[in-house]
């Protein structure tokens, strides 16, 4: 008994060292856990370039488009929803665009590594969501003083539908923080007339657990 | 002399007979423990059980099964000392009572496992350890001293212990659980491309509208995770006419058309598939083709074994056929671009 755990003693760190590979350095991954596939709440702030449509071509010029979200990701991240606030200033002066609303986002990313819901979506890093953002627009537009001298500005309220696309592309390993890029367009509730459609970027900021 | 233990299994509170068995994984997706006691003193026992459980942030899955041949060739080397120390010990030695003790002793954080702290392996005493030994959680100075609980020098010895698969915490990755990526090889497939919107942007016969396909093609995949497929079939989008033929001018563009593309893919996932191609839809228009070319891009997962779902856009140039009188047409270019849902079967 004694030879045999004296055997044993001598024996198994030897033998357990010589098995073991030459120790890798230690990896910051392996100490973190890996983020999540997504955090549930987010803000997101984007600044871009759009045009208006239907607008004589003397009075057409580009536009800044800005807009600000606060939402969450529900079902797992699966979709994405919240409160929208965009705006829209022509850099002629002429006409300006203020939207509140409620959006809904689809993670198209989400429902491919998924199969389609079938399997927990291994960790990705970039993001593709298309959505669409229900709103009141509020816009105010001018006549040019050399159409119409001291013309009364132009009112107009009208309910929106903006659809959009969004690129996302994480900026930290944490993933917390993430490049936006989003390709809009607003159109009418039925979709028949399109008003503007815009380019915009911006920053993505994730937190929660 | 060395206590053997027999494993403990502490969720289900019973002793599982412990056996050469336990030391191979039955398959990769649950491997059974093997837990060092070491309660971190030991070099080796701290290298052996954390990689099985970790989980590869970047590659999004577990290392169970890189590290599988390692596992195997580290039980099989523990195994035999092991082996050769249960055969030779008296069963007094081994006494229950041991187990006791042991399964109320705070576990090794370094080994997330079932495992227990063996107490001094190398003490004369027959019985059980009065007093547990420090866990890996305990401060380093602990750690840094071999010395036992009464004083005596801790053993470097090492005992794999085992525990049935079906008893351990459900650590595992569960991204191990997605399908396995395609095989090389090529396969026929049929797809449906049944509501896409389309538009053509043209002074006269621009439009957006629906379309609709019907394709048939092979995808073969020459390496791991990347495809080439091509595709060849008939679809429609609504038919724009403009002017009057008769009186000398007029334009027309799409209605059926025939289309062929081919893509190169990627597997982004075992289910995430991209692929980027090119294609060109080719009609009639007064008697004449008017083909179009747009680039293309596919993304979609698979599901339900052959089927694949996913979401085309497509960009690039689309055909406008002119025709100034009976003998006289030419050909025009417009922008076109597009976007439609699609489903593919793959047979077997």
């Amino acid at each position: 008994m004694k030879h045999g755990a004296l055997a044993l003693a001598l024996l198994t760190p030897a033998l357990a060292r010589a098995a073991d590979p030459p120790a890798a350095p230690p990896q910051e991954t392996d100490a973190s856990p890996p983020p999540p596939f997504v955090y549930p709440a987010l803000v997101r702030t984007l600044v871009g370039l759009g045009r208006a449509t239907r607008l004589p071509k003397d009075d057409d010029a580009p536009s800044v488009v800005m807009t600000v979200e606060v939402g969450e990701h529900p079902l797992g991240g699966a979709l994405g929803t919240g409160i929208s606030l965009s705006s829209a200033l022509d850099s002629k002066g002429l006409w300006s665009v203020v939207t509140p609303g409620l959006f809904a986002t689809l993670d198209l990313t989400y429902l491919f590594l998924s199969g389609l819901w079938a399997y927990e979506p291994p960790p990705f890093a970039g993001r593709l969501r298309v959505g669409s953002r229900l709103g009141i627009a509020v816009s105010e537009s001018y006549r040019p003083s050399g159409d119409v001298p001291y013309a009364p500005p132009y009112m107009l309220i009208r309910p929106e539908l903006q659809s959009f696309v969004d690129l996302e592309w994480p900026l930290d390993r944490r993933q917390v923080y993430s490049l936006v890029g989003r390709a809009a367009i607003d159109t009418s509730v039925n979709l028949s007339d399109a008003f503007r459609w815009s380019f915009s970027a911006g920053i993505d900021y994730a937190w929660g657990q | 002399m060395a206590i053997i233990q027999e494993p403990r299994d502490h969720a289900a509170g019973h002793s599982v007979n412990f056996t050469l068995f336990h030391l191979v994984p039955r398959r990769l997706e649950a491997p059974p423990f093997i837990a060092i006691d070491c309660d971190g003193r030991h070099e080796s026992c701290v290298r052996l059980s954390p990689p099985m459980m970790r989980t590869s942030a970047k590659r999004g899955r577990s290392d169970t099964g890189r590290s599988a041949g390692t596992f195997v060739l580290r039980g099989a080397i523990l195994a035999v000392p092991t082996w050769v120390a249960l055969t030779q010990s008296s069963p007094g030695e081994a006494s229950p009572e041991a187990h006791g003790d042991a399964a109320t002793a705070p576990m090794a954080s370094v080994a997330p496992t079932t495992s227990t702290p063996i107490d001094a392996p190398l003490s004369t005493s027959a019985g059980p350890s009065p007093t547990p030994p420090p866990s890996a959680s305990s401060n380093s100075s602990e750690n840094a001293s071999p010395g036992g609980a009464n004083g005596a020098p801790a053993a470097p010895v090492a005992i794999a212990r085992g525990t049935d698969a079906s008893t351990a915490p459900a650590q595992e990755n569960t991204h191990t659980k997605l399908p396995p990526f395609p095989p090389n090889g090529t396969r026929a497939f049929v797809t449906v491309a049944p509501l896409g919107a389309c538009t053509r942007i043209d002074d006269n016969v621009g439009k957006s509208g629906f379309c609709e396909e019907l394709l048939g093609g092979t995808d073969t995949t020459f390496a791991p995770r990347w495809h080439f497929d091509w595709e060849a079939g008939l679809g429609y989008m609504d038919a724009a006419i403009w002017g009057f033929r008769d009186l000398g001018f007029s334009q027309r563009s799409g209605g059926p058309y025939f289309v062929a593309r081919v893509f190169v893919g990627y597997d982004l996932s075992s289910l995430f598939v991209a692929r980027l191609g090119v294609q060109t839809r080719v009609g009639d228009s007064f008697g004449n083709l008017d083909p179009g070319v747009q680039g293309v891009l596919d993304l979609g997962t698979r599901c339900w074994t052959r089927f694949e779902v996913g979401l085309r856009t497509f960009a690039g140039v689309d055909g406008v056929i002119t025709s100034g009188g009976v003998d006289d047409s030419w050909y025009s270019m417009s922008l076109a671009y597009g976007t439609s849902l699609f489903g593919r079967y793959l047979f077997p």
